[in-house]
């Protein structure tokens, strides 16, 4: 476990060491980037560099800092994440009184703030003045899927350091390896995960996602001769993967994508690659302007859902009333 | 000294440190020479601009050895106290951790308590906007009628969130966004005392990212430092930005002049792939057309646009080709686009179906681009670029002659042209006509519309040869194009019958490239009109007979005994 651990983010890496070897660490950071692009794991490898007795710029894994860093118990090493939704103003609170405290063995006190995002308004002002003059020993490293859901004035107080997306070809090439998938495979997983490693992981691990992934293809692909009836039987299928919905839009969303590529005959560009056949079947129902209102619905829903406390039931059953009203018969 | 963020280093500690807030510095200078101060005040505006830094100024101002001076020593004791944050006199509160009604009851307890070392008890109460309403309004009344030692500073960056109450209590001082030469001016001094060196295009690109705020600014500059040690170049902040190249810009600029749906999408994959910021791509391109605009409407741009002259040079060759409607609806798009991308974690597909939209916004059907349309032919009729329609014929005839030159075909196109012109249809015309309608099997249609100045045959003759100058154009649409048979003439269209739907989309989507390539090498011009060799028949049938055709429609007829008195197309959507 060290810096190399880290897939495909050498820009991140390269700052990220430059400023421990030239004892220039700033004492607050966000980490932005998608969800499973590696900001976690690299925070972590950052919090344990910081502070290893060895080396410098990296974690040696072996002196005594990093060994507990890695049994989850070292004690200047913090991590916070929400309770139930959110992260509350108490926990920033006890953050700002334990901060006070200097570090009890290493030179360096990391906080790690996982989905930052998740602050509420009032527990995100009051981090502000703590973020912007933090005692000499301490850094705070803020994680977050969407920059534009922080505060401005949080934003403007930290080193932004950008993620990106993780290469096709790294991707593709680091999963054959670790799962000996088959090359065919390989790239299915890792157009799908679009430069998410760790969700490529996540479809490996978990046989189920890739199922429903089929399931919902099945389902957009017999979607125009589906009567409202159904439509509504299909909206309790869904909810039995409540946790799950958001994906679920993923995957909606992508092939009205790829069909939106298609017609305009950009066929290597899809995603949906393995369904190539399908897709050319299902654009013979559409025109350009009905997948692109499609895909409005489609992403007004999912920021609905992920966003704002709505009905779930309701707003699943709007939406697809809604697409059955985008097409023409 | 352990490493400091550079902004906390260089926060500005007297007056003549602070940048761009004039009028702000000015009223408090003079409020502190002729002995006016208030009791409390109100610093607000957005991030970065330095509210809290002029509140401890403030406070050094005021308490100073020397007495309240616009000449802050920076020395003595009691300035050094507030610049480390420990002194007695001066406190900084965090009023979103301390929000309730219980930390401002406490407040006012102490404020009793005279100054133990200065002149004044200065209270700076930063983020005041996170107070609850309870502790506000505890607030008012000492916030009214303090004892004559104590200054309160409130600050904050939504002065909205405050009650009327309170800010009718205060001197309200508006903290402005601070301009990019401001910021330019600041980066240099800092680098320069860092012993960095930087060049103008990086600073310019750090000033115009920073949005404003100088704590962004430095903030930016001190990682770029982190990245490429003391000397940094445009490209190591391109670098940590994930800022798109300006070629890149213009690139995309010139695939859209063209309609390039393929090599846009192309560019898009290549920005992700290559991890760039993508809402930061988007307000660039922003600024990009901006630029644009402002160079097309306007004839001293040299205080509006801050680009190189070369770089000018070939905005300025962009411009040429476009009009100022149509750049306004791209900036438009690319508006919608910026705050769909705020919203979403999808932000690839956002881009892609943006850029899309972009390209192809002249094809699209809304009122806008219509309207966009309207106003370019009448530009080009002022311009007197449309010449009337026999002056063009004309000049078709001379087209056809030099082609005739050249394949010694049978029939000699430009006597057709003429045979067209005149009034009186010509035989062998018909003759052909009916020919064609034999081989579709459908006379009574076709007869009505017999063809204007071509016949079916001559295209079908030189459709081959058309397929091939195509194909020096546009490989991919003569490709698709090979699909299709010219199927007949009508109204001045062209039908063309294609085996497949997607062909038929694509050679839709592109239906002037071919218009114009028709026009230009046989001489005519025609509108195109595509459809599904499968459904010829019935697209024939008029839309009005399958209707009346339709059992429905004779059963309403026969239960009503009534009859048909008009068909009408309804909009369907």
């Amino acid at each position: 476990m060290s810096f190399d651990n880290v897939l495909g983010q050498e820009t991140v890496i390269t700052i990220l060491q430059n400023a421990l070897n030239k004892d220039r660490l700033s004492h607050a950071y966000i980490f932005t980037g998608k969800q499973g692009v590696g900001k976690g794991t690299t925070a972590f490898e950052f919090a344990k560099a910081a502070n290893c007795h060895n080396q410098v710029d990296d974690a040696c894994d072996e002196c005594l800092s990093c060994r507990k860093a890695n049994n989850d118990n070292h004690p200047d090493i913090k991590e916070i994440k929400a309770e139930g939704a959110s992260i509350k103003i108490e926990q920033i609170r006890e953050l700002q009184q334990e901060i006070m405290y200097k570090p009890y063995e290493s030179k360096k006190k990391v906080y790690i703030i996982y989905q930052a995002e998740d602050m509420t308004l009032s527990a995100a002002n009051s981090l502000l003045k703590t973020l912007e003059e933090p005692p000499s020993y301490a850094i705070i490293i803020l994680l977050t899927n969407n920059l534009n859901q922080l505060l401005a004035t949080t934003i403007s107080r930290c080193q932004l350091v950008r993620f990106k997306r993780i290469p096709y070809d790294l991707i593709k090439e680091n999963l054959i390896e670790d799962y000996d998938l088959t090359a065919a495979k390989g790239q299915l997983i890792a157009s799908l995960a679009d430069g998410r490693y760790d969700y490529a992981c996540q479809l490996i691990e978990d046989e189920e996602q890739l199922e429903r992934r089929e399931d919902v293809i099945e389902f957009l692909v017999n979607f125009p001769n589906i009567d409202k009836v159904q439509l509504f039987e299909k909206v309790q299928d869904l909810l039995n993967y409540k946790d799950e919905i958001n994906q679920i839009l993923e995957v909606m969303i992508t092939w009205y994508r790829d069909l939106l590529l298609l017609d305009l005959g950009q066929e290597d560009k899809i995603i949906n690659a393995d369904y190539l056949d399908e897709l050319k079947h299902n654009l013979v129902e559409f025109e350009a302007k009905e997948i692109e209102k499609i895909i409005e619905v489609l992403e007004n829903s999912n920021e609905l859902i992920k966003n704002y406390n709505v009905n779930l039931r309701l707003s699943l059953e709007v939406m697809l009333l809604k697409l059955k009203r985008v097409r023409r018969f | 000294m352990a490493y400091v963020s550079l902004y906390r280093k260089w926060r500005p500690q007297t007056f003549s440190d602070i940048v761009g807030q004039d009028n702000v510095v000015k009223t408090l200078k003079n409020a502190i020479k002729l002995d006016r101060i208030a009791h409390a005040y109100l610093f607000c505006g957005p991030r970065g601009t330095g509210k809290t830094s002029t509140a401890k100024i403030l406070a050094k101002a005021l308490n100073c050895e020397d007495g309240p001076t616009v000449d802050i020593c920076g020395e003595c004791s009691a300035c050094n106290k507030i610049t480390n944050n420990n002194s007695i006199d001066v406190l900084e509160i965090d009023a979103a951790s301390n929000r309730g009604i219980n930390e401002i009851r406490e407040l006012r307890e102490k404020v009793k308590f005279s100054p133990t070392e200065g002149n004044y008890k200065v209270y700076i109460i930063d983020e005041v906007h996170m107070l609850t309403t309870e502790a506000f309004n505890a607030l008012l009344k000492t916030l009214e009628e303090p004892p004559e030692y104590v200054i309160f500073i409130l600050a904050t960056t939504e002065p909205n969130k405050l009650l009327s109450t309170i800010l009718s209590r205060c001197q309200r001082f508006d903290f402005g966004r601070l301009s990019i030469n401001d910021i330019i001016e600041r980066l240099s001094y800092i680098s320069e005392q860092e012993e960095v060196e930087i060049s103008h295009k990086a600073m310019s690109a750090i000033a115009r990212n920073a949005g404003g705020g100088m704590r962004d600014a430095i903030s930016i500059l001190d990682q770029t430092i982190s990245y490429a040690g003391s000397e940094i170049t445009i490209d190591d902040v391109s670098a940590v930005l994930g800022m798109v190249d300006r070629d890149i810009l213009i690139g995309l600029t010139k695939i859209m002049i063209d309609h390039d749906v393929e090599e846009a999408l192309n560019l898009v994959s290549d920005i992700i792939g290559q991890g760039k910021n993508i809402s930061q791509f988007v307000d660039d391109l922003i600024h990009h057309f901006r630029n644009l605009l402002l160079l097309k409407e306007c004839t001293d741009t040299n205080k509006l646009i801050e680009v190189g002259a070369d770089e000018k040079e070939e905005l300025k060759s962009l411009v040429g080709d476009l009009l100022v409607g149509q750049i306004l609806r791209w900036i438009e798009i690319l508006n919608e686009m910026s705050y769909d991308l705020k919203q979403t974690t999808q932000q690839r597909l956002i881009l892609e179906m943006g850029i899309i939209k972009l390209v192809k916004s002249e094809t699209d059907k809304s009122m806008d681009t219509i309207l966009n349309r309207l106003t370019k032919l009448e530009e080009q009729v002022a311009n007197g670029q449309i010449v009337s329609q026999q002056q063009d014929q004309a000049k078709d005839e001379e087209k056809n002659k030099k082609q005739q030159q050249v394949q010694q075909s049978s029939k000699s196109t430009s006597q057709q042209a003429k045979q067209a012109n005149s009034t009186t249809p010509k035989q062998n015309d018909e003759k052909s006509q009916n020919h064609t309608e034999h081989e579709h099997k459908d006379s009574k249609v076709a007869d009505l519309d017999a063809p204007e100045d071509v016949e079916i045959d001559q295209i079908k003759s030189q459709w081959n040869e058309f397929l091939d100058y195509l194909k020096k154009q546009d490989m991919k649409l003569a490709a698709f194009l090979r699909d299709a048979k010219p199927f007949k003439i009508e109204n001045n269209k062209l039908l063309l019958a294609f085996k497949h739907e997607f062909h038929k989309n694509q050679i839709e989507n592109k239906k002037q490239v071919v218009e114009k390539a028709l026009k230009k090498l046989l001489g005519v011009s025609l509108r195109i009109e595509c459809i599904v060799a499968d459904n010829n028949k019935q697209q024939e049938k008029s839309e009005e007979e399958k209707v009346r055709d339709h059992p429905l429609v004779k059963e309403a007829l026969e239960l009503f005994s009534g009859q048909v008195v008009k068909v009408e197309k309804l909009d369907q959507k």
